[in-house]
């Protein structure tokens, strides 16, 4: 049977849309080119935009092109869901891998979730970063999908670099993936392990059913079903239908009713067009065909809206009640551009966007896990002994597209304080030892050096050392960018540190 | 024969021998003066230009040293190692300058030799390697310019190392046939100034950091076996406080000068001289000298040439 040319289509728009956003991910890097923006895909996505803005209660520009998906969603229905959407487009992938399980869930807890969503960004709480498909798949693209796959090329080429006859080869790779692929730092792995389980866990809740995400927990796909539930474009069956039931049986998001095969759940169907290739009859069309109203999932009733309500008080307490480490605490140093703290913690989506930009260049930037309580879980903060922040480098305010980070010029950055660096006097070489060293004093980046350093007498077992270099922090120099702490060559726990004292919050 | 028959004749065959020996003795004469003057153009082994243009200053220079074609570079594989190590713009003084690299690149290329450009970065590689200019520049000028993996540093041996008995040296400056060192003049907070013997950090992997401490026994340790063959120190921009890496482009002279020579002791000699200090006061540089790299003394050789 001659297959119907849209279904292609389709196909082909989901494998472009994912390449495209893999590209963009990929190009969040230095240099930048600001063209198209590498955060655009989150910058497409309504739901983080409308819990964006009211978390932080200030319209923000850069999720304009949303508004586009939300003209797109009324026109033409769920269709982002079916044609746009990476992680949807992941799982049908995933599904010719490892086939679906037979379908099961109940549609109403994406809807259930979506409110709750809405609740808690009421009481100020933003929980779109835990679950926003598109930032769940921009997260595990940068902490694991990404560091595999670049570990699995640098092995590659480093496999050919053994034998003299594949070094060519070697070469030739290393400078085809370098630059635009493999990042010249090391890369970061900070949770990679619990971000793959969380995508792996989406793609394996496929053997409950074809799309289990989509159909059952997405509050993405919820809210795009609301504004979908309206569009004037959708499937139409013409009277060759013989009730075969074989569209129904194959519909992924459950979206063709079971009494009445005609009756579409335009707020389910995402327009993967498989009922209309499945059809033997040829009776299925999409087109612009105005239906009666069919049983929607999303008319939560009372009583779930008030359990979604005590649920989302619930989450919204435990989450509040934290005890804050101090003593660590202060090792907490936030991005140059960084907003107040709890407004970062309101915007940040923990979509690594700026993890993978900084992964580029100085490579500062990792994820938290729990160790400054679970709000500041997955968010970005920098761990200088692994990496510094580039002097002049803006990428992370440039890429983050909730203004969780605000974009600095390069001018403005290079004075904006992030933290203030210490020296611990008993492990400082100079200090401890009588050796020269000023390692830090030759890599501090500031015109007016923030590290300086006087001759003068250092006591040790037996003897007085003269004419010792040693090395002293200006404080009020400093701007906390930690490429001292990088480079101090003592073994493990540096002699310079950096602590968020005296930092500069953006506003 | 008669008397006077010999003067009416003019020449005389009895003074034919007396023409010869006045042609040859005349013929000796004229070429005298170029044989002199072949004596005076033996080739020097160290040179101090001051005025010109990088280009002008560089091919100067190198005539001085006798010319490239000495090295055969025709179908050689070439390390041009400039200074690249710091995300710093050309007028900060704290990389060598881009026009010089193109210079020495292209001169090398015309010879027809294999140049690679690289160096071992402090910042991130492509900031640096772009915001000197460098990288455009060497590109242009017809060299392969690349930064270094981590997997192409070797471990070699330092047989006479006092300190250290091993370092990771990357493969590419190992296996060059010449390797023309290309730092640039400047002050340097630890080391007091940097120019060649310094600059060859560039081509070193592990913890370079670790090196500071013990420098002096450490640096030569290192460089002993890797010494370049030909140094040409940039002294175009030269960084006078704050080095190695500058900021302030008011800490910056214009200098206009270029050092090059073969021992790379003597060019670090001359270069801390221009600089303004005695070169025995760098404790590096003694510590050269005194297990043999090379004469800190500016020797025979010596020529100083201003351009116009």
């Amino acid at each position: 049977m001659r297959k119907p040319r849209t279904i292609h289509l389709r196909r082909f728009s989901q494998i472009t849309f994912l390449l495209i956003f893999c590209i963009l991910f990929l190009q969040a890097k230095d240099p930048l080119h600001k063209a198209i923006p590498p955060d655009l895909l989150l910058r497409l996505d309504p739901l983080a935009g409308v819990i964006v803005i009211i978390t932080g209660r200030s319209l923000s520009a850069t999720f304009w092109p949303a508004l586009i998906v939300l003209l797109l969603s009324l026109a033409l229905g769920r269709s982002f869901c079916g044609w746009v959407c990476p992680l949807g487009s992941t799982l049908d992938i995933w599904n010719r891998i490892l086939p679906a399980g037979k379908r099961r869930g109940n549609r109403r807890w994406k809807y259930a979730i979506l409110l709750g969503v809405v609740l808690l960004a009421i009481f100020s709480i933003q929980a779109v970063w835990l679950l926003d498909p598109l930032v769940i798949f921009t997260r595990s693209l940068a902490l694991a999908i990404y560091p595999l796959s670049v570990w699995g090329v640098e092995s590659l080429i480093n496999a050919f670099f053994g034998l003299p006859i594949t070094e060519g080869l070697a070469f030739g790779l290393w400078d085809l993936f370098q630059g635009w692929f493999i990042p010249l730092n090391p890369l970061q792995t900070a949770l990679l392990f619990t971000t793959l389980l969380v995508f792996v866990g989406i793609l394996m809740l496929d053997q409950l059913g074809r799309r289990f995400w989509c159909r059952v927990l997405c509050p993405l796909g919820a809210l795009l079903g609301l504004i979908g539930h309206v569009s004037p474009f959708g499937r139409k069956v013409d009277e060759s239908c013989n009730s075969c039931a074989l569209c129904e049986a194959d519909c992924r998001m459950a979206a063709i009713e079971e009494e009445d095969f005609s009756r579409t759940r335009r707020s389910e169907c995402i327009l993967c067009l498989e009922c209309k290739e499945a059809c033997k009859e040829e009776g299925i069309t999409y087109t612009w065909h105005r239906q009666a109203n069919g049983q929607e999932a999303f008319n939560l009733g009372r009583r779930r809206v008030f359990g979604v309500l005590g649920a989302s008080v619930l989450f919204g307490g435990v989450w509040r009640t934290q005890l804050l480490d101090r003593s660590s605490d202060g090792y907490l140093i936030r991005p140059p551009g960084a907003v107040e703290e709890n407004r970062f913690l309101d915007l940040c989506l923990r979509c690594e966007e700026c993890v993978k930009a900084c992964s580029s260049t100085g490579g500062c930037l990792q994820p938290s896990g729990i160790e400054y309580g679970w709000t500041g879980f997955w968010t970005p903060r920098a761990r200088m002994r692994e990496g510094y922040c580039e002097y002049s480098c803006t990428l992370c305010g440039q890429v983050c597209p909730s203004g969780a980070i605000q974009p600095l010029t390069e001018e403005i950055k290079k004075q904006t304080v992030i933290g203030l660096a210490y020296i611990d006097r008993s492990l400082c070489i100079p200090w401890a030892t009588g050796e020269d060293c000023i390692v830090c004093e030759e890599h501090c980046p500031t015109p007016e050096k923030a590290i300086v350093f006087r001759k003068g007498d250092v006591e040790l077992p037996g003897m007085v050392k003269s004419g010792v270099k040693l090395p002293y922090v200006d404080r009020n120099l400093c701007i906390g960018c930690g490429i001292c702490e990088n480079k101090c060559p003592v073994f493990g726990e540096s002699a310079i540190r950096v602590t968020r004292e005296g930092e500069q919050r953006g506003s | 024969m008669r008397r006077d028959q010999k003067k009416l004749d003019g020449f005389d065959p009895m003074n034919r021998r007396r023409f010869l020996t006045m042609s040859a003795a005349g013929a000796a004469t004229l070429m005298l003066p170029w044989r002199l003057y072949a004596e005076e153009s033996t080739p020097a082994t160290l040179v101090l230009i001051r005025g010109g243009t990088p280009e002008e200053a560089l091919q100067t220079a190198l005539n001085a040293l006798g010319g490239i074609s000495q090295f055969a570079p025709a179908g050689k594989k070439i390390v041009v190692k400039p200074n690249i190590g710091w995300d710093r713009t050309p007028a900060q003084g704290a990389d060598t300058n881009p026009e010089l690299v193109a210079a020495t690149v292209r001169t090398f290329v015309k010879a027809k030799a294999e140049v690679a450009v690289f160096d071992n970065t402090c910042n991130a590689a492509q900031r640096c390697y772009r915001r000197s200019g460098i990288e455009e520049a060497a590109r242009n000028a017809g060299a392969k310019v690349s930064f270094m993996p981590e997997i192409l540093f070797q471990d070699i041996d330092l047989p006479d190392g006092v300190v250290l008995k091993k370092w990771p040296i990357y493969r590419d400056y190992l296996k060059a046939d010449l390797r023309v060192n290309l730092p640039i003049l400047k002050h340097h907070s630890m080391a007091g100034v940097t120019m060649g013997l310094k600059n060859l950090m560039g081509v070193m992997g592990g913890n370079r950091g670790s090196i500071h401490k013990g420098f002096d026994q450490k640096l030569i340790d290192i460089v002993t076996p890797i010494l370049p063959e030909l140094t040409i120190l940039d002294a175009h921009r030269v960084l006078l406080r704050n080095g190695p890496q500058g900021g302030n482009p008011d800490d910056v002279k214009i200098m206009n000068s270029l050092i090059a020579g073969f021992d790379p002791v003597a060019v670090d000699a001359e270069g801390a001289r221009l600089f303004g200090r005695n070169p025995r006061e760098l404790g590096y540089l003694a510590e050269a000298e005194r297990r043999g790299l090379g004469k800190i003394e500016r020797p025979e050789g010596f020529k100083e040439i201003t351009l116009g």
